[in-house]
Formats: structure tokens, sequence, C-alpha cells
């Protein structure tokens, strides 16, 4: 009825869509650090977008399944084996009763790699979610990260999502050393010079060596204000770019604080967070601005994407014609019904 | 960036706004907020997710695909212009009971040097008024109390702290937090509350919300130990009355 973790990696949380609702009482939203990522593992899967996930950080776990399940990997290239033997990312995998699944350290780009098991993980809902918040020791499994002899139950084991040898997707391309995060300006824009804002839209910024789950320092040129970087403590949304007064950003992520004191020169859009989630240190970031307008359509088509994902993932194959045969073979008469396909455009 | 002569609203990317009040932190503008954020609960606008409030800003979560900037900003402007109409819930005062100075009140000799005053006049001093909570941030819990008196000056510590255990009633000029749970903090530690914050087992899990008043009261040892058995025990009573009508 469960998978056991044989080894927790270096960091493995449960994370989901994030536990929202509660910042006004000091609650960080957490979820999956990378939304894109944990929701094509979801898809691949054929659980809703948002079901809890293992979020693994620069090494895997390696599992044992209890039970047969159906899983799928996304994200960085863990390398993924299955009894020894290397299976793809981005695929829904069928696991038997006693297989192992293992994980390994990162191949070409990114840090995180999500793992999704069909029908969910039984993990308690902590204020509506099931996302692990480390600061805190609350949600997820026991408020914590994995480690070996952990035991998960499964939801609904031996599920299997339908068209299970189609449930596959083209790897994706994180980031590759260099990424172009997209950016509404503000809320503080106003408390920085002409120059400062210049500096920050054509510098290129280096994600430096302190990044995790709460936010990602940079470094590079300083951004200037024009008094300096304080302001009477606001809301923090996930992507804000804070410039404190030594003026270098911090972009705040996943476990990031509800509320802040330092000014905001500007907030990254939800689509383009997952790429900085994928960024390692010394990885280069560029910031490009657009407006409200322009950030809420691509956030509305970027959304849009996952449920076009799912459409085609649930039915792969579309009847193009279908031919009816009368078969006469010694005496006898077959009806035979041939249908034939016309594989959907990848 | 929308501006009324009341208010201003910051996008704070695709899906937040900040509305802004005054730039300061009083309970004048304060209440503001708290006026605000009760009329966006009343107005129940579609898409709307998640309010935030702090000192004298509100921040408005919301869902591009439900409503769009324009549409929100509108529907926002709007629900200023009821902030006055509109009644607000009535002030509640929780009385937290202190354990000051000794082993969990390390700063309170500092406190006292820094102030000029005799330990004795700084607990008198911090637990003789009604204190409001102007917001909750940082962590899950930890209230932003403010005394609407000018009560210290003292700064916060040069060194922070890595740890400070939960239940630490700290200060920094006039603005006390109580710690949630175990954290590192610059602010001083003058006492300790039987109370837990924040609680998963109870209901409500959060001790305190942005909006209301607290009254702190010294105990002694003795008394702090019987609290804190009661609270273990269930059988603790909450000393709650409306603001202005205090026993």
């Amino acid at each position: 009825m469960s998978i056991e973790i044989i080894n927790g990696g270096l960091l493995t949380t449960v994370q989901d869509g994030g536990r929202y609702g509660y910042q006004q009482y000091g609650v960080m939203v957490s979820g999956a650090m990378d939304y894109r990522s944990m929701a094509l593992a979801n898809i691949l899967a054929g659980n809703d977008e948002t079901e809890a996930v293992l979020e693994m950080t620069l090494l895997g776990v390696t599992i044992r399944f209890g039970e047969t399940c159906v899983f799928a990997a996304t994200g960085a290239d863990m390398q993924p084996e299955l009894n020894g033997r290397r299976i793809s990312m981005y695929q829904a995998v069928r696991a038997e009763k006693g297989d192992i699944l293992s994980f390994s350290g990162i191949k070409d780009t990114g840090c995180r790699t999500y793992l999704a098991f069909a029908g969910g993980m039984d993990i308690p809902v902590v204020m509506g979610s099931k996302s692990t918040l480390l600061r805190a020791g609350l949600g997820g499994y026991k408020g914590r990260s994995l480690k070996a002899g952990d035991k998960i139950k499964l939801l609904a084991p031996g599920r299997e999502p339908e068209n299970l040898s189609f449930r596959k997707l083209a790897k994706e391309s994180l980031s590759g050393g260099e990424v172009a995060l997209r950016v509404v300006m503000g809320p503080q824009e106003d408390r920085f010079t002409q120059a400062g804002i210049a500096t920050f839209l054509s510098s290129v910024y280096e994600v430096g060596s302190e990044n995790d789950r709460m936010g990602y320092r940079l470094e590079g040129p300083l951004i200037e204000h024009k008094k300096d970087g304080n302001i009477i403590t606001d809301g923090i949304v996930f992507g804000s770019i804070q410039v404190p007064s030594g003026g270098k950003p911090i972009i705040m992520m996943a476990d990031r604080q509800c509320t802040g004191g330092y000014t905001k020169i500007g907030t990254v859009i939800r689509p383009d967070l997952p790429f900085l989630a994928q960024c390692k240190t010394k990885n280069r970031i560029q910031f490009q601005k657009i407006s409200v307008e322009e950030a809420q359509e691509a956030y509305i088509a970027w959304k849009q994407e996952f449920k076009n994902i799912r459409k085609k993932l649930d039915c792969p194959m579309e009847v193009a014609e279908i031919k009816n045969y009368s078969i006469h073979v010694s005496g006898k008469v077959f009806q035979v019904e041939v249908k034939e396909y016309a594989k959907n455009q990848t | 960036m929308k501006q009324d002569e009341a208010l201003t609203i910051r996008a704070s990317g695709e899906m937040a706004v900040t509305v802004e009040f005054e730039a300061e932190i009083s309970l004048r503008v304060n209440r503001k907020v708290a006026a605000l954020k009760h009329v966006l609960e009343q107005m129940q606008i579609k898409g709307i997710t998640e309010l935030t409030p702090a000192y004298r800003s509100l921040t408005v979560h919301y869902d591009p695909e439900m409503i769009r900037y324009g549409d929100l900003t509108e529907q926002l402007l709007k629900a200023a212009g009821k902030m006055d109409e509109e009644e607000l819930p009535e002030q509640t005062v929780l009385e937290i009971p202190v354990l000051y100075g000794g082993e969990w009140g390390p700063d309170l000799v500092e406190v006292a040097r820094h102030e000029h005053m005799e330990p004795e006049e700084v607990i008198k001093k911090h637990s003789s008024n009604e204190c409001y909570v102007y917001m909750i941030g940082f962590s899950p819990g930890n209230a932003y109390i403010g005394n609407p008196e000018k009560t210290f000056t003292v700064p916060r510590r040069k060194t922070p702290r890595v740890k400070i255990p939960q239940g630490a009633v700290t200060i920094w000029e006039s603005q006390t937090t109580i710690f949630p749970m175990e954290q590192p903090g610059g602010w001083n530690v003058i006492g300790r509350t039987p109370f837990r914050m924040f609680d998963l087992k109870r209901e409500p899990a959060f001790l305190l919300k942005a909006g209301q008043w607290v009254k702190f009261r010294p105990v002694s040892e003795k008394e702090y130990g019987q609290i804190e058995k009661q609270l273990m025990e269930g059988t603790f009573q909450y000393r709650i009355w409306k603001k202005g009508e205090r026993p």
C-alpha cells in the first residue's frame, strides 16, 4: 500500500500547488518551486495539476514500491532507473510491487525534479495543503524532508491513467545557464532612480550562492535607490524582487515570508518563475519589462497550455476512418471493423 | 499605479495589487486597512483569492483568469468608497499573561538601563495599556503589537540571537512581538508567556488576528506554572473583553 524511501536524496519534500488563504496569519505559501514541472508530472500521471508530488533537489531519491503504481518524473534530468534500467523522464511508467526506482545526480541543466504518483500520496492536508513548510516544521511528511525508512501511503495504488503507453512529453528545455525573466515593474518602482531602473533592466545578473526555496540572491550591478531600500513592511508575492539598501536584488520564492520591509522594484511573472526555480548558482539572468495586461495574457495562455496538454494525453488518437469488411473463410463469415487513426500533432 | 486622494493601488505582479494608505505606522491608518479588508470580505468580489493586511497597506491577491487588473482596480476604488459606510466588527481585547525578567527575560535589565528606568517600571509601562495588533508576518502567528503610546525607544539588538524560544515576549521601541516558535531574532527579550500564538491542535489555530487588541499582565512564576498546566488540561479560560469595556 505504500512506497518506502530507501535514500532520501539531498532535499526531498512533499509539495503541491501551495497553502493559500493563511498569509494574513503569517503562514508562508510554500508549494512547488517549479509549478510547470509539478503540473506536467501530475498530468502525465493522470492527476489534478496541483496534486502533491515529491520535489527533489540536485540529488534524487531511491524508493521501493510496495504496490503496483504508475509514476512520472519531470524537471531536471536526474537519470531515473527502474530496477537498474534507465527510463525516460517526462513519461508515465508503471512499476510493479517490489520495483526499485532510483534517481541520481543531474545530467545537463536544472536543479529540481518532480515525481508524481497516479492517484496521489496519502499526506495529511494541513490548512488546505499537503506542502511542506520546513521553517515551521509544518505540513508534508511530518513537516520535514524525506529520509531513509520513511513510508508514504498511496491513495490509489494500481490506478492507471488513460492511454498509458502514450503518456509522454518532449523533454523540456530548462535554464541552460542564461534565462530572460519577464517582470511587471513595481510596486515600489518609484523608489528607484532612472539610472537604477536602467541598470536593473539592462544588466546581466548572476544567481548567487545563497539560493533556496525562500529566495534567490543575485550578484551584479548595484541598483540605485532615490533614498534607501526600506519601506513600511507590506505584502510579498511569489517572484517579488526585493532590493535592500545595498542594491543587490533578492527574488522571493515558494517559502518566502508573506510580508517584508524592503523596496520591490518588480515582480517576475508566474509563467517565468519555473525557469528561475531551475537555476543554479552562477546561472545568468536578465530582466525584461512587460505591462500588467501583457503579463495577464501570458499567465492565461500558460495555464491554458496545461489543459491542452492534458487533453492531448487523454485522447492521443483521433479515428480518421472506419471500414467494415465481411470476410468469408471456409464457409464462415467474419465481420471485421478496421479503424484508421490519425496521430495528433505533437 | 492608480491613485485616488485616499489611496494608491500598485501592481505586485499579474496576480496581486497592494493598496496603500498614508505612509505612517499609526492606529488611524491601520484602521483604514482593516476597514478596506472588511468591505472587500463583504463584497465577495469574484476572483479575489486572499487579503494580506500590513501596517498601512492591504495586498489583494487575485486570479487573472477570473478578474483582470482593470476591473479589479475599479472594484477596489468602489470598495474604498464604501469604507465609511460599513460598520467594522467589534474590537476585542485579549489578556496575555507575561512572566517578566529573570531567565526568560534576559534583556529586561539592559532595556531598563537604556530607558533610564528600573526594571519594575519597564514592566509596569509595558503592561499598563491595551496594545493594538497591527499585522501578522515573518512566521505563522508572529504578531506585530504596537502600544498606542510611545513607551520605549530601545533599538533592536546589534547582534540578533540565533535562537529565541517559543513564547518569548520581545520589544523594539513601542512594539512587541511574541515568538510563535523557536526562531532567530534581534528584538529584546523581556519575558515569556505560556500562551501559544500558533497551535494546530487548537481551534482557532492562531491566537491573534490583525486589528484586535491585547493587554499584557505580569504574572509570578507560580501563576505562570498554573496557567501552563490549565492550558495543557484544556481548562484555562481566556480573558477577553470588548474594547473600552475593561473589567
